[in-house]
């Protein structure tokens, strides 16, 4: 084994999470401009819990790599939901089966260490924030009272035979007043999605601490090195890739 | 592959260039820093400084356009608290600095300068996304806040210059003549981008600092073109390296260190395999000293022994 593999190798075995293991399309659903996307690994990933994310990129594609929260993460199998646009998505949503992908991760706090657990959540998703929500839901049924999720385009039920979506072809995407008329008063709500949709149940809930928001803030190394993501909170500057990306709406008072 | 430069021996000539690697240093030991030369750390200022908001990174064409600002919490805490963080990193510490005022940069390099975690102080004279920082162009300035660090203290002052001036060898003559004893070049390049669905800039500060790929031929040639006008200062080469053909290039170039920024931030394990791999690239030539390829550009070529 020369060095270079001995490094990586050894990477591997002490559980880094720092290195890129490769990945391959394995299959992809279309509907509605959001693909379903499976992804099997040659290795198999760091235990994942819903709210992490993921980086991936093309092979010895030099760009940043892009940050997605898996809908599932197990073993060596990876589902996405992916918006078809942007330079990366739309690679992802026309490259054929088998192209060669990598993948790094999980990076973030675990949904489950931000929120309380002593009540029951309303999940609201808008858009590809969907995912972490289809992961927190598998990971934590007992713990989700309802879910509504939001589309701009029409069509993407086609992704969600058992779900309850919101599509509107104008408009804010998210039905906010669904997601918002769904609570109770002892659910708390954790939404994810565009900044906007954030924003807006922001200000219909303000200074509510059971509203939880995970951000979309773009990711530079994922790994809290760089500060391309840190934010202003109550609490001081912190990064979104470490320290998120999941927080309380009242930390974040620039939201509303 | 051991080299020496600045007057310490640097395990190899890669080095974690500042900004990217800066910040949740207590990582690096487990991405190899045995197999990097050295660590250059976040740039501290004075007062702590939140940074530029959002949006700080955008896409460019093999690169990235970021504007981070300058987040930090101000010397003095950076140095009462993470400096003691890099104290076991086993490579090289290099400090880095930024203020426009002599007086407040000599009082940051006594307070970094006489910590033993620091090996060599890097003062920032040309970061593109904080008001101010920027004093590359005027020389007057240069020559007095290098003098106000060289100063100091007794560690090694480098000064960090900008790639996308003309003048930058002013800057870096000034710099030398203030005292300092080598020049990193080059910082990120001022770009844009615009978003042209929403027709306003991607990013919050408009204008960002372009780093990646994109800006290597540049930084190679600021990096030849120093090396010409200043033969035995130290250089640190610094400007889209993502590979050992890159680093090479670098050193080929005139550097004596190479610096990797974007590089990590795309794989935090890049750094540490492009020093292992330029190790292999001197074997299978059977170059026995970095020596042998600094600068050697300049001299006829490699097989001019």
């Amino acid at each position: 084994m020369n060095q270079v593999a001995e490094i990586e190798h050894s990477a591997t075995q002490r559980g880094s999470l720092f290195s890129w293991v490769a990945a391959e399309l394995v299959e992809r659903t279309s509907a509605g401009g959001y693909a379903k996307i499976q992804l099997g690994l040659r290795d198999e990933l760091a235990s994942f819990s819903a709210g992490q994310f993921l980086l991936l990129r093309f092979k010895d594609q030099t760009l940043l790599p892009r940050a997605f929260s898996p809908v599932r993460s197990e073993g060596r199998h990876v589902e996405l939901l992916i918006k078809e646009e942007g330079l990366v998505r739309e690679q992802l949503a026309s490259c054929p089966p088998g192209t060669q992908i990598e993948v790094r991760g999980p990076y973030g706090t675990p949904l489950i260490e931000v929120i309380e657990r002593d009540r029951t959540y309303v999940l609201a998703g808008g858009g590809s924030g969907v995912a972490p929500l289809l992961c927190f839901r598998a990971q934590h049924p007992n713990l989700v009272s309802r879910t509504v999720f939001g589309f701009r385009p029409a069509g993407v039920q086609a992704l969600f035979p058992d779900d309850r979506i919101v599509a509107e072809e104008r408009g804010d995407p998210l039905a906010d007043s669904v997601a918002l008329s769904l609570r109770t008063g002892a659910d708390g709500l954790i939404a994810c999605g565009p900044e906007p949709m954030l924003a807006s149940l922001a200000r219909a809930l303000p200074g509510d601490p059971d509203l939880y928001v995970s951000l979309e803030t773009r990711l530079g190394c994922g790994i809290g090195a760089c500060l391309g993501c840190s934010i202003e909170t109550t609490a001081g500057m912190r990064r979104v890739c470490v320290d998120g990306p999941a927080f309380r709406a009242v930390e974040l008072p620039w939201l509303t | 592959m051991t080299t020496r430069v600045l007057g310490l021996d640097f395990a190899n000539p890669i080095v974690l260039a500042s900004g990217p690697a800066g910040s949740g240093i207590e990582l690096l030991e487990d991405i190899s820093a045995a197999d990097v030369g050295a660590i250059t750390l976040k740039t501290a200022t004075p007062d702590p400084r939140p940074g530029n908001p959002q949006p700080r990174l955008v896409d460019c064409p093999s690169g990235a356009l970021n504007s981070i600002g300058l987040e930090n919490p101000g010397c003095e805490a950076f140095v009462r608290d993470v400096l003691p963080r890099v104290a076991d990193l086993p490579c090289r510490r290099i400090g880095s600095l930024s203020s426009a005022d002599p007086a407040r940069m000599r009082e940051m390099v006594r307070m970094m300068g006489q910590r033993s975690e620091i090996d060599a102080i890097e003062v920032n004279l040309s970061c593109p996304n904080a008001e101010g920082a920027a004093i590359a162009t005027d020389t007057t300035a240069v020559r007095r806040v290098v003098r106000a660090a060289v100063e100091g203290t007794d560690v090694p002052i480098l000064a960090k210059l900008p790639g996308d001036t003309d003048a930058f060898l002013d800057a870096g003559a000034a710099s030398l003549d203030a005292g300092a004893q080598g020049l990193t070049l080059i910082n990120a390049l001022r770009g844009l981008r615009i978003d042209r669905n929403a027709g306003r800039p991607f990013l919050h500060r408009e204008i960002g600092g372009l780093c990646g790929p994109a800006i290597f031929p540049i930084a190679l040639a600021r990096v030849f073109e120093a090396r010409r006008a200043f033969p035995d200062t130290v250089l640190i080469g610094t400007g889209g390296v993502v590979d050992v053909g890159g680093a090479v290039e670098m050193l080929l170039a005139g550097a004596n260190l190479v610096g990797i920024g974007f590089g990590f931030m795309v794989d935090p394990c890049l750094p540490a395999r492009i020093g292992v791999e330029l190790g292999n690239w001197m074997a299978e030539r059977e170059i026995e000293s970095i020596s042998e390829i600094v600068g050697a550009a300049h001299r006829g070529g490699l097989d001019v022994r």
